[in-house]
């Protein structure tokens, strides 16, 4: 059953496909490549962490340190991204934005797992309650993640922890989806079939079973959730709805930058720029290691249909 | 004046009229304008969103109506008088004025708007309603208020173009909407002007045509008041809430008009050849008002205290570049020779760390004192920089700042509660016409800080009663004392608002709000 | 078949009917008052509390509950607060704008996808293969606000030669409707566009693997009628999820982009009712949008089974 987000739509082009059979028909020099490309995913995602750990260290500036007197200079030795209207330096704040855009990716990626992945496995594996489970799913997946989050945001109110909630609350529906196919996956295997028949408990059968099959789909769908909410952490502060002005965050850098695109287009111009950069690392980790995890996904799932 | 002076004056004046009659004024065309805010509604007495009043402006008139210097001067009324005592101001309306709906302007239809207005207007209505003993028709054209004590504004309460104005319908569309919570449909949107209002697209934008048997006054457009002639066919005044896009057009000659655009962007407009840059120099302004209802604000020394600590100028530096900004430190804007004063500057841009620890130790406090901030989004402009006043008192060791950005539903919301120490405001206005009209004088609403002072009720008073320029000007002397001794808000200054228009675009005044009277084209499009 | 739909349809209403209570309840719990915002910055207290009146909020919750829930079992969905007209008039008024964005937004997807996703399968790790992934990476990366103040910068700013900030609609003329949205379809069709392509290649790669293309090309059926009549039709099928899982991200990147270019539409007007706490609006939106996808993961399941006959036995 489609679900809405990119994430999804990735990890479901991963489920409809078995793996496409990538390594198959590959001969060694691409697969090469492509495990080239993982690396860089990985390579991203570490100088992501790095930048967050030690934003205080590498940072040449504090993040709200202003200078008014300073505003709007183009990049130079002194400020290598420039400066902003408030004479605050945008390198120190893109680095300070890699903190929050960690922070946030780091707790809803678990966060939205540890609530759908339950939910899911439940549904798929007693069918009694799968219909009520799946029907609050649907309910929740009727709408898109964005608006989602931004209406939550606007009752809310702005400030990191909302984000966090919000961006769970949003994406826990695919991870329950995944987590359901998987099961359902699982248990149509005759060996499960089984070892049912047999009598096994059956929280031996999921854990022996059933997680370690799912494991390898949710890790996928782990960095193409990291990767979507970045994508919409920056898109909520851009509208004002994200993270409060005084953290730096990539998407309200962007926003800030709006009224000065023709005087100062670099205010705009680096975060934007650093947002593609993470986004694209975290998808090219989630390609990576979805042909990684080629062979266990090949047969493992019944293609998109499942209701 | 002698008799050959005035014979001079006179041959002047024609020679000038010809000179302006030879730059050729030439009717006709359409108005393009991007504007960037909606309005809420069009009923010009239903509330105070500065974008309904700049349409009103266009299409309704009042009595009165401020010039360039904001003095108030007669619009639909022809003569007045008041009696020796103050209490009895009649007003002879301008005989054979049409209304868009081609019904002609009598007292009738002045008692009932104004009616309508006094029960609406939160400013001047209730100085008016405190001393109104009643407003009738005395015939067709004459208008009669009696009251129970002089009131020396009644002019300036008259001539608003911002805020509740007090616009003139026909009573004959008043009778429709008789509730006091009725808001006026566009399509009854009648008034005197010389534009009528043809349509509203919401969130697209709003249609003015020429109104062709507007009825202008003979002396020459000044401000809001004199020769108010439209001629441009129709005005689109369309919505461009981002102000990108309001650059794109105008640079790309879409717009013949754009409004409110990054005053960053100033650079790349002078040096570019399709648009003319329009400065308002003080159309914007930001204050910090403080909560006088509870601790440590309850204090004047406190208050003091900030005021010497806070510097102006790095504020306003934040906001705009260099000539851009006005630092002042009136509450009333530079160009407001009436009442704007330099009293109080040596305080206002002077940082004084030390007194400010001498104010705040007297007081009773040790420094850091903590204090919240409240503040506007920072969407609006001016609405960041607050940070650069935090990081000022932080820096100073003397407070410790907890600054809270909400959103303006929740900010209108919570400074009503009073919870807050200091609130943080920014916003676009042209237009406080006197001592008495702005929210910031006014100790029930938040804008004052809610400060309570029979000092400044009798400077109040004391301008309601008097009309004398000599005494507005002692009251103003005396106003602006009390002002930097209590200290009930940080004015940070005035800030530039701009607006560009086309090469062709002739007469085109920056007075605040868009006005579409008195502006042609000029040569080809 | 006509069981199987009703039952979904049936049980889209239980979650029509949550949306709109979690939207009455979550936003007149929190904070913010929209009366004052409407009576205006200059407002008195007593001003504020007549607006309040005005609009029904001076009411206890409960009560206003009931009447709405009144009105609403009368498909009376209110007045907007801001817009002082009624709130359907306000969604459809709007909702032309949003769907031409929408429109173009998919066709523009679908123009660029599916070319370069069957090229890429087509010659499968070669270097062009490379460059249409990469192109469909950075596409996927690249945030819808960014790349659309980029090309109001860049198209509208710099070189003047798309107009930006206004929307013509389709009966103006086909070519000014064009020009106005050919940046904003783009700038929120990217996504989609890259998501799309992806899924073209993978699935043509695993159908250019089945047995009976390769019965076909030993018969000696030419690559290109292989392609493009036998491989491409199935490898579309799970295509037809994608878009309906990307309509997703259209609406919501709707709200950035109309922001951006200034369309007068669906997305700006959620964005301005939250912010406004427009509760009436709100409430109808929130439902709106809720039946919308609803309706559209009908089609979308719907449209799966029709291509895909194995699937109609489930039906």
């Amino acid at each position: 059953m489609p679900t809405s987000t990119p994430a999804s739509a990735s990890a479901t082009e991963a489920a409809a496909l078995g793996g496409a059979g990538h390594a198959r028909t590959r001969p060694g020099l691409a697969r090469l490549w492509r495990s080239r490309y993982t690396l860089a995913g990985l390579g991203i995602l570490g100088a992501l962490i790095v930048l967050a750990l030690f934003a205080d260290q590498i940072a040449p500036y504090g993040p709200n340190r202003m200078r008014p007197t300073e505003r709007l200079q183009s990049p130079s030795a002194a400020h290598p991204f420039g400066t902003d209207d408030l004479g605050r330096d945008i390198l120190s704040r893109a680095v300070f934005g890699a903190r929050l855009t960690l922070t946030i990716g780091a707790v809803v990626v678990p966060l939205s797992l540890l609530l759908g992945v339950p939910l899911g496995v439940a549904a798929g594996y007693y069918p009694r309650i799968d219909g009520v489970i799946m029907r609050i799913v649907d309910g929740l997946m009727a709408f898109p993640a964005v608006l989602f989050a931004i209406t939550l945001m606007a009752a809310l109110g702005p400030s990191v922890t909302n984000v966090i909630i919000a961006l769970s609350l949003a994406y826990a529906p695919s991870a329950a989806r995944l987590a359901r196919g998987s099961t359902l996956a699982v248990q149509a295997m005759t060996y499960v079939e089984a070892a049912r028949a047999l009598g096994v408990p059956d929280r031996r059968l999921i854990v022996r079973h059933v997680l370690p099959n799912i494991f390898a789909p949710l890790l996928v769908l782990a960095s193409f959730t990291f990767a979507v909410s970045v994508l919409t952490e920056a898109i909520l502060s851009f509208l004002g709805a994200g993270a409060p002005p005084s953290v730096a965050s990539w998407g309200t850098m962007v926003a800030e930058g709006r009224n000065f695109i023709e005087a100062a287009p670099w205010l705009m111009f680096f975060p934007g720029c650093c947002i593609a950069i993470v986004v694209m690392g975290l998808n090219l980790l989630g390609d990576g290691l979805r042909d990684l995890l080629d062979p266990r996904l090949r047969g493992g799932f019944v293609r998109g249909g499942l209701s | 004046m002698s008799r050959i002076g005035s014979l001079l004056a006179v041959a002047l004046g024609t020679l000038l009229a010809l000179t302006t009659i030879a730059s050729a004024q030439k009717p006709g065309g359409t108005y393009e304008v991007a504007y960037d805010l909606s309005p809420f509604t069009l009923d010009a007495m239903a509330d105070t969103i500065s974008a309904k009043s700049h349409i009103v402006d266009n299409v309704q008139e009042g009595l009165f109506a401020p010039d360039a210097a904001l003095v108030p001067k007669p619009m639909l009324v022809d003569k007045w008088t008041v009696s020796p005592d103050g209490l009895t101001w009649t007003f002879v309306l301008r005989k054979g004025v049409p209304f868009h709906n081609g019904e002609i302007l009598k007292a009738d239809d002045v008692v009932a708007s104004l009616k309508r207005w006094l029960v609406r207007d939160g400013t001047w209505a209730p100085h008016i309603k405190a001393r109104l003993d009643s407003i009738d028709r005395v015939d067709d054209l004459t208008v009669r208020m009696k009251l129970t004590k002089p009131f020396g504004a009644m002019l300036e309460a008259l001539s608003m173009v911002e805020g509740v104005q007090p616009v003139i319908f026909p009573k004959s569309v008043l009778d429709r909407y008789p509730g006091d919570k009725d808001r006026v449909k566009e399509e009854d949107v009648i008034g005197t002007g010389p534009y009528k209002l043809v349509s509203w697209e919401r969130d697209r934008r709003i249609v003015l045509a020429r109104f062709d048997r507007y009825a202008a006054r003979k002396e020459p457009l000044s401000g809001f008041s004199g020769n108010k002639t439209a001629y441009f066919e129709r005005v689109h005044h369309n919505f461009v809430p981002e102000a990108a896009g309001r650059v794109a057009g105008a640079l790309t000659g879409r717009y013949d008009l754009a409004i409110n655009l990054p005053l960053d962007q100033m650079a790349q407009i002078k040096g570019n050849p399709a648009v003319v840059a329009q400065v308002n120099p003080y159309g914007g302004r930001t204050e910090l008002t403080f909560n006088s209802t509870i601790a440590p604000f309850d204090k004047k020394a406190m208050r003091q205290a900030v005021a010497n600590v806070l510097e102006p100028e790095e504020m306003l530096a934040a906001i705009a570049p260099k000539g851009l900004y006005t630092v002042n430190s009136s509450p009333f804007f530079p160009n407001q020779s009436t009442w704007v004063s330099k009293i109080g500057f040596e305080t206002y841009s002077k940082r004084d760390l030390k007194k400010a620890r001498e104010l705040i130790t007297g007081a009773g406090f040790t420094p850091p004192v903590a204090i919240t901030v409240i503040s506007v989004p920072v969407s609006l402009p001016g609405g960041r920089q607050i940070q650069v006043a935090v990081q000022q008192l932080d820096e100073s060791k003397l407070f410790k700042v907890d600054l809270q950005i909400m959103d303006w539903t929740v900010m209108v919301q919570k400074r009503w509660e009073k919870k807050h120490n200091a609130m943080y405001n920014a916003f676009n206005v042209w237009y406080q016409n006197d001592l008495v009209a702005p929210t910031w004088n006014n100790p029930q609403h938040p804008a004052s800080g809610f400060l309570v002072s029979p000092a400044r009720d009798e400077l109040l008073e004391r301008r309601l009663q008097t009309t004398s320029a000599a005494e507005i000007a002692r009251i103003r002397d005396d106003f602006h004392r009390w002002f930097w001794d209590e200290v009930p808000l940080f004015p940070f200054g005035n800030f530039a608002t701009l607006d560009t228009v086309g090469p062709h675009v002739k007469g085109s005044q920056h007075i605040g709000g868009p006005i579409y009277f008195g502006v042609w084209f000029d040569g080809k499009k | 078949m006509r069981s199987y739909l009703a039952r979904r349809l049936a049980s889209a209403i239980p979650v029509v009917f949550v949306v709109a209570i979690v939207g009455f309840v979550l936003f007149r719990l929190t904070p913010g008052d929209p009366a004052a915002l409407l009576a205006g910055d200059n407002a008195s207290r007593e001003q504020i509390e007549r607006t309040r009146q005005y609009l029904g909020l001076d009411q206890p919750l409960h009560v206003q509950f009931v009447r709405y829930l009144g009105r609403l079992a009368r498909a009376d969905f209110g007045q907007s607060i801001f817009l002082g007209r009624p709130v359907t008039t306000a969604i459809l008024e709007r909702l032309e704008p949003t769907v031409s964005l929408a429109v173009a937004a998919e066709v523009f997807a679908l123009a660029l996808a599916i070319p370069l996703g069957l090229l890429a399968a087509v010659r499968a790790n070669t270097w062009l293969d490379q460059v249409a992934m990469a192109f469909a990476l950075a596409g996927l990366s690249i945030p819808a606000f960014w790349l659309g103040l980029l090309l109001v910068f860049s198209f509208g700013v710099k070189l003047g030669w798309l107009p930006v900030g206004e929307f013509r609609p389709l009966s103006d003329g086909i070519v000014p409707f064009l020009r106005h949205m050919i940046l904003p379809a783009v700038s929120l069709g990217l996504i989609q566009m890259a998501l799309t392509a992806r899924m073209v290649r993978s699935s043509m790669l695993e159908v250019l693997r089945e047995d009976y293309i390769r019965t076909a090309h030993a018969k000696g059926m030419a690559a290109r009628v292989i392609v493009l009549r036998h491989a491409l039709r199935n490898a579309l099928i799970p295509t037809v999820t994608v878009i309906g899982l990307g309509f997703g991200a259209l609406v919501s990147g709707a709200v950035v982009v109309e922001t951006i270019f200034a369309l007068p539409g669906l997305g700006r007007l959620t964005s301005t009712a939250l912010l406004n706490r427009d509760y009436p609006l709100i409430q109808a939106i929130l439902m709106f949008v809720a039946m919308i996808f609803i309706v559209m993961n009908l089609l979308v399941d719907l449209a799966y089974a029709y291509l895909d006959p194995r699937l109609r036995v489930r039906y």
